[in-house]
């Protein structure tokens, strides 16, 4: 089969966003682990004492609620690979975090549960023709991972297409979307996709 | 008589094979003295060898066999040889024959002549063995294979006649076991015969066979693999260069197949032809070769394919780089630049987009190239090695510079490979020249030190890059000098001393491994410059140390770049000084105390992996020293209890690796702890006060040999186990220590698993045993805190004893557990609950009671206990009189155990414990413990032996108690935002933990993260050839259940519930469906 972009520019995966940084205090002590896992005290290890020491860390009242944010959705699409080429979304750049956006569904009650995630892709050439799938392929990721509660909204991003607006249109279609996804070949790339996500 | 040994052997051969052998070993005997003559036996055995029925003239012609293989070497005569061969020859076709003349051929008298006699008549009589079966083809195929390695030359005189012989009868074959023997032949022909004029039969004879798709049956007992038969394939069609017009343009028909193994198989042959073939072959199809297999690295699809390809590569690099054979034909040029040309020129051209992903499979192809030889390294470094550098002028952006980097880094290595690094010399440069990365050094050093010192923090992978590079150009061999390379450690100790904390810290993490390698070759520029930089950032005093606060990657740094004798020396040295002048201060807490004795501890521990290393330098310093000045401690560092541990740690440590004299004085010093004012004699009474110096004790204690009789473990022990259990319970009464008292149970524990070995001891510890039973039985009598505190005690005593004991499997072992459990029988329930908590520390891992400190663990112990105690707890936990607090806290006892077992043990138990595993998924107390270790045994349950699950019957039931657990029921998960938006109000937060749980369980997120695990492994381990897959009529209901997981609070447990969610989406099919894609 013919590419339809053989040679995309590739970002290296140290330079991906992920959320160790914005938890820079919290991994001071964490990461020490191999020599300083010897100051704990014996005791820990020792079941009747353990019960009074552990449990409180292991609660749920201690943390905070994590909500789903822009990175954990990003964290969803970017380890996706790409139809043509062994490499992940993330690294390709046809997702980044600037590109996704949670917003309430409804504008005027930003307190209620629903939220309508939006995620831009950018192909990697102007007129990928895989930019449907990849489209496709995104969408069902999210609805597969996130809660019911939220609305998917996958586009593509203005400028970076020739055809977008019809992509986009199709992408927006609930039916076509339900009718693309009965399709085989389609069905084959899209498990090539999620392959690479766990 | 001969004609009687005849008919005797062939009337007994059809009943009595050992019968049937002593006649013909008669026979033969007798041949051998001269009693009868061959033509004699011949005659005698006439008249059944010209029998009509196959059956009788075969069993003479075994008889014939059986004779010469009974007979020695020497009996046969020059006459009787060819007379023999020639009769079996002409009855080829008979049983037994084949047999006889594999004997023959091994004689040493077994002539050329007859050799070509025989190969001529298997020629003639096997062109077509299709109908035979294959032990038959095998026996022919052997002595086809012996002929030719006992009589090679005769079958070279045969010429093209053994050669197109050979083929022909072989031809046609299908059995993997006869296979690897035609395979072995075919070889031989392709390298010492002259091939030329039948390159099409021998080509097709072998490459008939390409790929081989063979797949060995299951419990396949003859053990060929496919592996086994492609390499010999392989070795076929690369051992000689005049199949090569044939072999490469069908080979490379074959890459363009879609089956990922079949371009694996070619490119393995490619590279095999590659390195075999003569450079003149090779030259002619070398860029052909390189137009095809660029493909499978530019645009890879798969990571190993790509490396298959670039071994091609290489190889035909490495082999134009021989010098062609004389008789070759002269080239007009050098066929490596010939073929290097168009590789440079297309790489050079990928490599103007320097961050698309061709760029980075040309770096790899350049240096695969390149790492072939010196010669093709020249040739590669002086087409692109200017061109790089002008290429980094002109390139804009980071991402840009990074991936030109990252391509030269490549090249760096192949410099190494080709020229050898400052550690090892390289075979492929045994002249030892310098690496022709000569010329551009110092433009080098320039350009990468600029981008790793002169960039923002946030270019992680560019400084990353820059950092590889530097490196590798300090090991490179005669290229950078020592004040070079100090320059480069300068850059890495200001990025890990000074450099502020960025992302995931991948780039200081580079670095200090970077001066660690570099200390390993190059200790002394580490002693002279990082050495001192490090150590001088290491605060005086805890409160020094609690402003700075990076005295740790300071201290892990020092641990990790200090490797060799001389460092390790100086570094503890320096670090003990520290510690002296710390355990005169005082204060609450001693964390950066305990951090440099972790680090003292870490870097011995990691010298002691050298089982020869002694430590007996720092016997006097560390143990005798650092105890002396705990003894008279009342309050500081070394009256702590954390210090006092990890003091004790390195102080066991140091005992371990001493002399036996230092070993008999730390045993005379346990209580006394070297104190000058030793009041002989009375340590039994007084124990020692401050009583915290217990701790030291302990680990002095665990030390000691079994063997050792010094001291206090010299005389009586009981005595001695009396007071310790004194000391313990009056730690009780008085100001309670957790530690001491621990102390004291494991000092308890060591002596009785270690030291007792007297039968009167050992009869004084099972009294010691049963009081401590009864103890726990009776009730205690004041109702007072105190009374409650005293019997906890008494329980930890009891299960202190029955660890002791059982893991030395003392005679009395099964009473103990019985006990044990009858004990949780009879107990009140909050009573039981405590004492179940005491299983799980039967058979864990015991840093004091452990293998190194020389504790007796019986091999078999936690097989038996296990063993033993399983079908007790079923029986118990089915009894219809057991209410269902009692089976709970079966259930705690029995996850206890099963956290602390490993695997292999668990699994024969498992129908057993099956029903309780599931029933403990349910159980609706707070105590995470027990859901957490049942999860765990499943993990394993699932991953190392899904087929019981399935024949269980189970997996539903299994499948539904995990989503539930994995579910927060929606109230908590409401109080959970709830209490994260009223997070100060604390009081809330309390009233919610401790309210009963009664109509829901909330799992914690460590449960529900476990559950949403198994839930993960199930798909992909519960597969089922036979019936449908037991999965697939629970999907729906897993995944609307799942869809709640989605929406925990805790992000940890959404990942999981995603990764759980899309296996069951993708991996639960019906067998039939995913046989049609």
């Amino acid at each position: 089969m013919e590419l339809a972009n053989a040679n995309p520019v590739v970002l290296n995966p140290s330079d991906l966003p992920t959320r160790k940084q914005h938890t820079i205090s919290q991994g001071a002590d964490g990461k020490n682990a191999s020599i300083f896992t010897y100051s704990v005290p014996v005791n820990s290890t020792d079941p009747f004492f353990q019960s009074a020491s552990s449990e409180a860390s292991d609660s749920d009242d201690e943390y905070e609620a994590e909500a789903i944010d822009e990175q954990e959705i990003y964290d969803l699409v970017a380890t996706m690979s790409d139809p043509e080429h062994p490499i992940t979304l993330g690294a390709l750049a046809v997702v980044s975090l600037p590109d996704i956006s949670i917003r309430p569904t409804i504008p005027n009650r930003p307190e209620s549960p629903l939220k309508t995630v939006t995620v831009l892709v950018t192909p990697t050439i102007q007129h990928c023709s895989l930019a449907t799938v990849i489209g496709l392929g995104v969408r069902v990721r999210l609805e597969e991972s996130l809660p019911a509660r939220f609305r998917v909204d996958v586009k593509i991003k203005e400028g970076t297409h020739t055809t977008a607006d019809e992509v986009n249109k199709q992408l927006a279609d609930k039916e076509r979307v339900a009718a693309a996804l009965w399709n085989p070949t389609l069905q084959s790339f899209i498990k090539k996709m999620l392959e690479t996500c766990e | 008589m001969a004609e009687d040994d005849a008919r005797a052997y062939v009337l007994a051969f059809e009943n009595n094979n050992t019968e049937a052998a002593r006649f013909a070993s008669q026979t033969a005997q007798r041949l051998q003295h001269g009693e009868c003559k061959l033509v004699d036996i011949i005659k005698a055995t006439g008249e059944y060898l010209q029998n009509t029925d196959p059956k009788i003239r075969e069993r003479a012609t075994n008889y014939l066999s059986a004779i010469i293989s009974a007979l020695p070497t020497k009996t046969l005569t020059r006459h009787d040889i060819p007379v023999l061969n020639l009769f079996l020859c002409s009855r080829i076709q008979d049983g037994g024959a084949i047999d006889g003349l594999s004997k023959l051929q091994r004689l040493d008298r077994y002539s050329k002549e007859n050799a070509q006699e025989l190969a001529q008549a298997i020629f003639d009589n096997f062109s077509d063995m299709s109908d035979r079966k294959q032990a038959e083809r095998y026996q022919v195929y052997m002595l086809l294979n012996e002929l030719l390695s006992n009589h090679r030359q005769a079958m070279l005189d045969m010429g093209d006649g053994s050669l197109l012989g050979y083929v022909h009868v072989v031809g046609g074959e299908k059995d993997p076991r006869n296979l690897m023997l035609i395979f072995s032949m075919l070889r031989v022909f392709m390298i010492e015969w002259d091939v030329s004029k039948h390159v099409d039969t021998m080509f097709d004879a072998v490459y008939a066979y390409f790929p081989i798709t063979f797949r060995p049956p299951p419990n396949d007992p003859y053990g060929i693999t496919a592996q086994d038969l492609k390499d010999r394939l392989k070795d076929c069609l690369a051992s000689t260069g005049t199949l090569a017009p044939s072999t490469f343009p069908n080979l490379l028909d074959r890459l363009d197949s879609t089956s990922e193994v079949v371009k694996k198989d070619v490119l393995q042959a490619l590279a095999a032809c590659a390195s075999n073939y003569d450079p003149a072959t090779i030259a002619q199809f070398s860029i052909p070769l390189w137009d095809a297999v660029k493909f499978e690295v530019l645009q890879a699809q798969e990571p190993f394919l790509a490396d298959e390809a670039l071994n091609v590569i290489k190889n035909i690099a490495i082999c134009l780089s021989r010098k062609a054979s004389p008789h070759a034909p002269e080239w007009k040029a050098d066929p490596l630049i010939q073929y290097l040309k168009p590789i440079n020129k297309e790489c050079l051209e990928h490599l103007q987009e320097p961050a698309s992903r061709q760029a980075g499979a040309s770096g790899d192809i350049l240096k695969a190239a390149a790492s072939a030889t010196a010669r093709s390294f020249e040739v590669v470094i002086k087409a692109i090695g200017p061109a790089l550098f002008s290429l980094q002028q002109s390139s804009e952006g980071i991402n840009n510079q990074r991936a030109i980097l990252s391509v030269v880094n490549k090249v760096f290595e192949a410099s190494i490979e080709v020229y050898g690094s400052w550690t090892a010399p390289s075979e492929k440069n045994k002249e030892e020249q310098p690496t022709l990365l000569a010329e551009f050094k110092d433009r080098l050093l320039a350009i990468y030190s600029r981008a790793l010192m002169s960039t923002v923090r946030e270019e992680v992978s560019y400084r990353l890059a820059a950092a590889k590079g530097l490196l590798l150009l300090a090991e490179q061999k005669h290229l950078v000098d020592e004040n070079e390379i100090g320059l480069i450690v300068q850059h890495f100790n200001e990025i890990v001393l000074d450099e502020e904390s960025y992302g995931r810290d991948e780039l200081k993490q580079r670095v200090m491994q970077s001066l660690a390698q570099i200390s390993q070759s190059r200790p002394r520029l580490i002693t002279d410059i990082t050495f001192p930089k490090f150590i001088a950032r290491l605060p005086d005093d805890e409160d020094q140390a609690a402003a700075s606060k990076d005295y740790q990657s300071v201290l892990e740094g020092l641990a990790e770049i200090s490797v060799g004798k001389d460092l390790l020396e100086t570094l503890i040295r320096r670090l003990l000084n520290k510690l002296d002048i710390l355990v005169q201060t005082s204060g609450q807490q001693y964390p950066y105390t305990c951090a440099i004795l972790s680090t003292v501890y870490y870097v011995l521990d990691r010298s002691a992996r050298d089982p020869q290393l002694s430590l007996d330098s720092y016997f006097q310093r560390v143990v005798v020293g650092f105890a002396r000045k705990a003894a008279s401690a009342s309050d500081g560092p070394l009256a702590d209890e954390t210090v006092l541990n990890l003091l004790g740690r390195t102080v066991n440590l140091i005992i371990r690796r001493s002399s036996n004299e230092n070993k008999d004085e730390a045993a005379q010093n346990i209580y006394n702890l070297f104190r000058e004012t030793s009041s002989n004699g009375a340590h039994h009474t007084s124990l020692i006060l401050p009583s915290n110096v217990l701790i030291l004790s302990t680990w002095i204690l665990a030390a000691l040999p079994k063997s050792s009789n010094a001291g206090i473990l010299g005389e009586p022990l009981i005595p001695l186990i009396r007071i310790l259990r004194k000391q313990a319970d009056r730690n009780t009464s008085t100001k309670y220590s957790v530690a001491v008292e621990q102390a004291c149970l494991k000092q308890i524990t060591i002596l009785i698993n270690k030291h007792v070995s007297k039968q009167e001891d050992i009869a004084e510890v099972e009294r010691f045993f049963y009081s401590a039973v009864e103890c726990v039985s009776g009730s205690s009598s004041g109702q007072a805190e105190e009374g409650e505190r005293d019997w906890h005690c008494a329980v930890r005593y009891l299960f202190t004893i029955s660890k002791a004991c059982l893991l030395r499997l003392m005679r009395f072992a099964d009473q103990i557990l019985i006990s044990l459990i009858n004990l949780l029988e009879s107990l009140p329930p909050e009573k039981a609950r405590y004492l179940a908590l005491g299983f799980g520390t039967l058979l864990s891992q015991d840093e004091i009671l452990s293998k190194v400190n020389e504790a007796q663990i019986r091999l078999l112990a936690p097989q038996r206990v296990f063993q033993k105690i399983v079908p007790m707890f079923s029986e118990h936990f089915r009894d219809p009189k057991a209410t269902q607090e009692q089976k709970e806290t079966y259930l705690i006892a029995l996850s206890g155990i099963l956290g602390s077992v490993s695997s292999d043990i668990v699994m024969p138990e498992l129908p057993t414990l099956l029903p309780l595993l599931l029933q403990s998924l349910e159980i609706s107390d707070a105590n995470q413990n027990v859901k957490v270790a049942t999860l765990e045994t499943m993990m394993v349950v699932i991953t190392k032996n899904p087929d019981a699950l399935i024949e269980s019957g189970h997996i539903p039931a299994l499948t539904r108690r995990l989503v539930a657990a994995a579910t927060l029921p929606k109230a908590s998960r409401k109080s959970a935002k709830a209490s994260a938006a009223m997070k100060t109000n604390k009081s809330i937060d309390t009233t919610m933990t401790d309210a009963p749980s009664s109509s829901v369980s909330s799992s914690s997120p460590k449960t529900r993260q476990l559950a949403l695990h198994c839930l993960t492994l199930l798909p992909q381990h519960v597969k089922d050839q036979k019936t449908p897959n037991p999965l697939l009529s629970l999907k729906r209901e897993v995944l609307n259940g799942l869809a709640i997981c989605l929406d925990d609070p805790r992000r940890d447990v959404r990942k999981e519930a995603v990764d759980a969610r899309a296996r069951w989406f993708r991996n639960v099919d019906d067998a039939d469906d995913s046989d049609e894609e």
